[in-house]
């Protein structure tokens, strides 16, 4: 059983940039409502990466407006209303260029560190 | 690749501020879906329901502001604030009645009337000729001497017309004009019609096109009587032809002449003068047949153009004057030489210099007689409208005052200072808008009042044509946005300010004195404006009464004239003569008709010939003429009218074209030319333009009569017998008459008809609805000042009354502590109304003030009454002071009536 404690401590939340890249990817998979968009990202990166439920809205409305992702009403799995969010074209191109951008990054950023480490 | 997520992004707003309550629902629902599963998770991890609630909810980060994120995201929120602001302040208007009534009202006459005096004005006095580049145009005038007569800006012989435009290099173009009334026969029906005879180039140089067909060119205008071309006007073609679609290569009849219909204007182009449209155009080489003035082409003196010039681009107005002036002098020096003997001693012609004056916006009787007024008028609606918004001002911090608590409360939640003036400022907008658009149906209603009061028909002056011209709506937008800035930011400023807060625990509002301060400065400077137009009103109105009552010198009352033209139907001078005569005597048969007799000229229509005249025993200055105006008339002309002649006699039948030329004098005329000398026997010498002179001895004097209009001194006049003037043409025939004039007139034109079908009666009218015409200008300002000195008065007492009714209510307790120690009702009821005495004092006293120093811009437009007449400005003072007294007398009263016991027990 987790602790109090350990629910009640807020692990750090991501940059805004990358939280979008994640949800997108996320989103990418298959149509989600947010709580499965929260749950999976706890999953999928075992529990290393949390999202407080305060941002995550807000990001999800702003990658709305922007036109990245689109929202439609479904029944959920237990039989009550919820809002599901699925790529939208220009949001599949926009993930592909960010991606390919992160990767970059990341291998950059992964050589120099191999290069401290020896 | 296109990028469509504009598209979608578009949807989203548009979707959100249409489906605002949906999209709400939405956010709300997706957050509840949240936390149930959120609750669900962490009972299945073992906790009570109610703690795993209160995770859920600890979790979110606080919904509210969660949510509030997500609305930001959506980047609406200005509009929504807008729209909700709007809707706030429409429910808020619905509560006050009232004052959404009083304040829409005041603001949609204030702002009507002005919009509707501005296209007014807009039209007659700014607006530039719908012509091509109208500020390169000016108008020659000419200052060098003048022989026969000149009518108007008509200056110009053709002669020097076309010497002038070969010698000159500083205009691209010269054009002639002048315009005439003439007979139009279309299809067998004859009918009056406005015609311009313009010179060859006209269109060209000015720039207008041609809709149907094709305009003049300088081809059509080589050949005396060669070119039976005329372009007709498209008011002209679509009023009084109905847009006939055969009438270009048609054909009808001008002056009794046929012409060939070669094309319509474009639409909008009048002529050359406003207020006076123009139907049709002819080219001057056909002016002899159009109107019967076969040598008019010729004579040097026959000064009857007006002659417009366009400057090349470029040039300035002094440089082309100096440039132009010896070219001027030649065309003079000829001039001088066609007089021959009768050219004037001396060199003083010599020093004679044309003037070049602005023409862009045409010539204008209608803007001449009416500029003044129509300034005047201008000049009252702003201050109307500088009432309504003192009234609303005072209004809006009054309702501002009652809603102080609600402001309190929501300043001290957060809301900012800044929102709830942006939500006051709107609610100003609002009234101010919704004041607007009914301010637009009202400009309508007295656009359409005022030009029936100013021309015949709104149609025929063809002057608001789209009342709704961008103009006035950007004129009305701005106004209303400036008014409602006006009346709203004053006390929406006041109701925001942080003093206010206490206003929360307490009820009672600091500095509130200050409040009552402002609003009885705006009350009484609604007094003084008011003050200012009761004042004007009475003026006017003295003066319309004053030229009512004034003497013409002759009986107007049962006076039927009528024009009949028998030179534009083709008759020579002896017909003319026969016709007349006849008509005459068949007139006297006419039941319902007493007496009957001519006169060239219309009676009361400032219509005079003006004359230079050789008076034996007269010398002017410099060998300078005298000057007159001629009336010419029939015998028994003057006991017809009722003027009284004081020596000498009448014209009888006797006085024809072959016995001795007899003329009669006005005291005014002996007054000036013949003092000290007996009149009878001498005689006066004038000459038509053509060189000869012709002698008339005078065999009597007439009193004075206002022959002209009812305000001028009447000048020098002389009378001359019908038989014995010049021309013939056209005449007045005035009718003395027993019965209702409208039933004479068919009787009348069928008894014209049996002379001759094809001659129209024209300008039917008693002299009483001349006089009524003449007056136009003068009612129009008399009316309306009255209505606005009554509105503004009107709006000053519902000022008063709600600064008297605030301080009252504000002073309750007072009223009740000083009942309670046994003041009596009388002494409360005469506390109140001393200070309603001292508002009205000071405001009166500064409208007085205000009155005498403006006295002088509208000296020009009295008669009869100075401007700063004491008794006018006196009882408008009284009135005023009197209506004051009343508004603040009801809610003195109601303080008179408190109950002490609830007076004091009020917060």
């Amino acid at each position: 059983m987790a602790s109090v404690t350990e629910t009640m401590s807020k692990p750090p939340d991501l940059v805004q940039g990358t939280l979008d890249l994640l949800l997108l990817t996320i989103i990418a998979l298959e149509p989600v409502h947010g709580w499965a968009i929260s749950q999976r990202l706890k999953q999928m990166s075992d529990d290393a990466l949390q999202v407080s439920d305060g941002s995550l809205y807000p990001a999800l409305h702003k990658l709305e407006q922007e036109g990245w992702i689109r929202g439609d009403w479904k029944i959920s799995a237990n039989g009550r209303r919820a809002k599901f969010y699925t790529l939208t074209r220009p949001g599949r191109r926009a993930l592909e260029r960010e991606a390919a951008e992160w990767k970059r990054l990341a291998g950059a950023i992964s050589h120099m560190v191999r290069l401290i480490e020896g | 690749m296109r990028d469509t997520r504009w598209v979608r992004r578009l949807a989203l707003r548009v979707r959100t501020l249409l489906l605002r309550d949906r999209v709400e629902r939405e956010l709300d629902e997706e957050f509840r879906f949240h936390i149930e599963e959120r609750i669900a998770a962490e009972v299945a991890r073992g906790l009570s329901p109610q703690e795993a609630r209160r995770i859920a909810l600890l979790s979110m980060d606080g919904v509210d502001q969660a949510k509030e994120a997500c609305r930001d995201t959506r980047h609406t929120q200005a509009i929504e604030h807008f729209f909700r602001d709007v809707r706030y302040a429409l429910r808020s208007l619905a509560r006050s009645p009232a004052f959404a009534a009083i304040a829409i009202l005041s603001l949609a006459l204030g702002m009507g009337a002005n919009t509707a005096i501005f296209s007014i004005v807009d039209k007659l006095l700014l607006e530039s000729l719908p012509v091509r580049n109208p500020r390169e145009l000016v108008l020659l005038n000419p200052s060098g001497l003048r022989n026969g007569w000149t009518a108007g800006s008509r200056t110009w012989s053709y002669q020097a017309y076309r010497g002038l435009r070969e010698r000159q290099r500083v205009f691209t173009g010269l054009i002639a004009e002048r315009t005439d009334a003439v007979n139009l026969t279309v299809d067998g029906a004859t009918q009056r019609a406005v015609a311009s005879i313009v010179s060859g180039n006209y269109f060209d140089v000015l720039g207008v096109r041609a809709l149907q067909g094709r305009l003049f060119g300088d081809d059509d205008d080589r050949v005396r009587s060669g070119h039976p071309v005329v372009v007709l006007s498209h008011g002209f073609w679509v009023e009084r032809l109905g847009s006939r679609s055969d009438i270009v290569g048609g054909t009808l009849r001008v002056g009794g002449h046929p012409f060939n219909v070669i094309g319509i204007t474009e639409r909008g182009f009048n002529g050359l003068e406003v207020g006076g449209p123009v139907d049709l155009f002819v080219p001057t080489m056909m002016l002899p047949d159009v109107v019967t003035y076969t040598k008019a082409l010729d004579e040097r003196t026959a000064y009857i153009f007006q002659v417009y010039g366009r400057l090349a681009p470029g040039t300035g107005r002094q440089q082309a004057e100096s440039q132009l002036q010896p070219v001027y002098l030649t065309e003079l020096e000829q001039d001088v030489a066609a007089m021959g003997s009768r050219a004037p001693t001396g060199d003083s012609w010599k020093r004679g210099t044309l003037r070049l004056e602005d023409g862009h916006r045409g010539t204008s009787g209608l803007r001449r007689d009416l500029q003044t007024p129509l300034t005047a008028v201008m000049a009252m609606t702003i201050v109307l409208l500088l009432t309504a918004c003192a009234n609303i001002a005072g209004l809006q911090m009054a309702r501002a005052s009652a809603r102080l608590k609600e402001i309190s409360i929501r300043l001290a939640m957060g809301a900012s200072r800044g929102r709830i003036l942006q939500q006051l400022l709107t609610e100003s907008a609002v009234i101010a808008l919704l004041g607007a658009l009914a301010g637009l149906w009202v400009a309508w209603l007295t656009i359409r009042l005022l030009l029936a009061e100013m021309g015949d028909s709104a149609e025929r002056l063809r002057l608001v044509t789209t009342f709704l011209d961008v103009r006035v709506l950007a004129f009305t937008f701005v106004f209303a946005t400036a008014t409602g800035l006006a009346f709203g930011l004053l006390p929406a400023l006041f109701a925001t300010r942080p003093e206010v807060w206490p206003g929360l625990k307490s009820g009672i509002v600091a500095d509130v004195g200050g409040q009552a301060r402002l609003r009885r400065v705006l009350v009484m400077a609604q007094l003084a404006l008011s003050l200012v137009l009761v004042t004007a009103s009475g003026l006017f109105g003295r003066t319309l009464l004053n030229l009512r009552r004034a003497d013409a010198g002759f009986q107007t009352e049962r006076l039927v004239q009528f024009q009949l033209n028998p030179g534009a139907a083709g008759y020579d001078r002896a017909r003319s003569e026969a016709l007349f005569h006849e008509i005459l005597d068949d007139l006297r048969s006419v039941p319902g008709v007493s007496r009957a007799t001519l006169s060239v000229a219309p009676v009361l229509d400032n219509a005079l010939m003006g004359f230079s005249l050789d008076v034996d025993g007269y010398s002017g200055r410099d060998g300078a003429r005298a000057r007159a105006v001629a009336s010419v008339v029939a015998p028994e002309y003057f006991g017809f009218v009722g003027t009284p002649l004081v020596r000498g006699r009448e014209f009888s039948a006797s006085d024809t074209a072959r016995s001795r030329r007899v003329a009669i004098v006005s005291e005014t005329f002996v007054q000036r030319y013949l003092p000290n000398l007996d009149p009878l026997g001498r005689t006066i010498g004038l000459s038509y333009g053509r060189g000869e002179r012709f002698y008339h001895e005078i065999v009597g004097v007439a009193k004075n009569a206002r022959l002209n209009n009812l305000r001028d001194e009447p000048p020098p006049t002389f009378y001359l017998p019908y038989t014995q003037f010049d021309v013939l043409n056209n005449s007045f025939v005035l009718a003395r008459i027993q019965t209702d004039p409208d039933l004479l007139r068919r009787p009348i034109e069928a008894l014209v008809r049996r002379h001759d079908p094809e001659l129209p009666v024209v300008a039917y009218s008693t002299v009483d609805e001349q006089i009524d015409r003449l007056l136009r200008p003068e009612r129009l300002v008399a009316s309306l000042s009255l209505a606005f000195g009554l509105l503004a008065t009107g709006l000053g007492a519902i000022g008063l009354y709600g600064v008297v009714a605030f301080t009252v209510a504000r002073r309750t307790r007072e009223i009740g502590v000083r009942m309670a120690l046994g003041a009596a009702r009388g002494t409360v009821l005469r506390m109140v109304l001393r200070g309603v005495a001292g508002i009205a004092a000071m405001g009166v006293g500064a409208g007085a003030i205000l009155s005498l120093a403006l006295a002088r811009y509208v000296e020009s437009q009295l008669y009869g009454v100075r401007a700063r007449d004491f008794a006018t400005l006196g009882a408008a003072a009284a009135l005023l002071v009197m209506v004051a007294l009343i508004s603040g007398w009801l809610p003195a009263r109601k303080a008179s009536r408190v109950d002490p016991m609830l007076a004091l027990r009020q917060d």
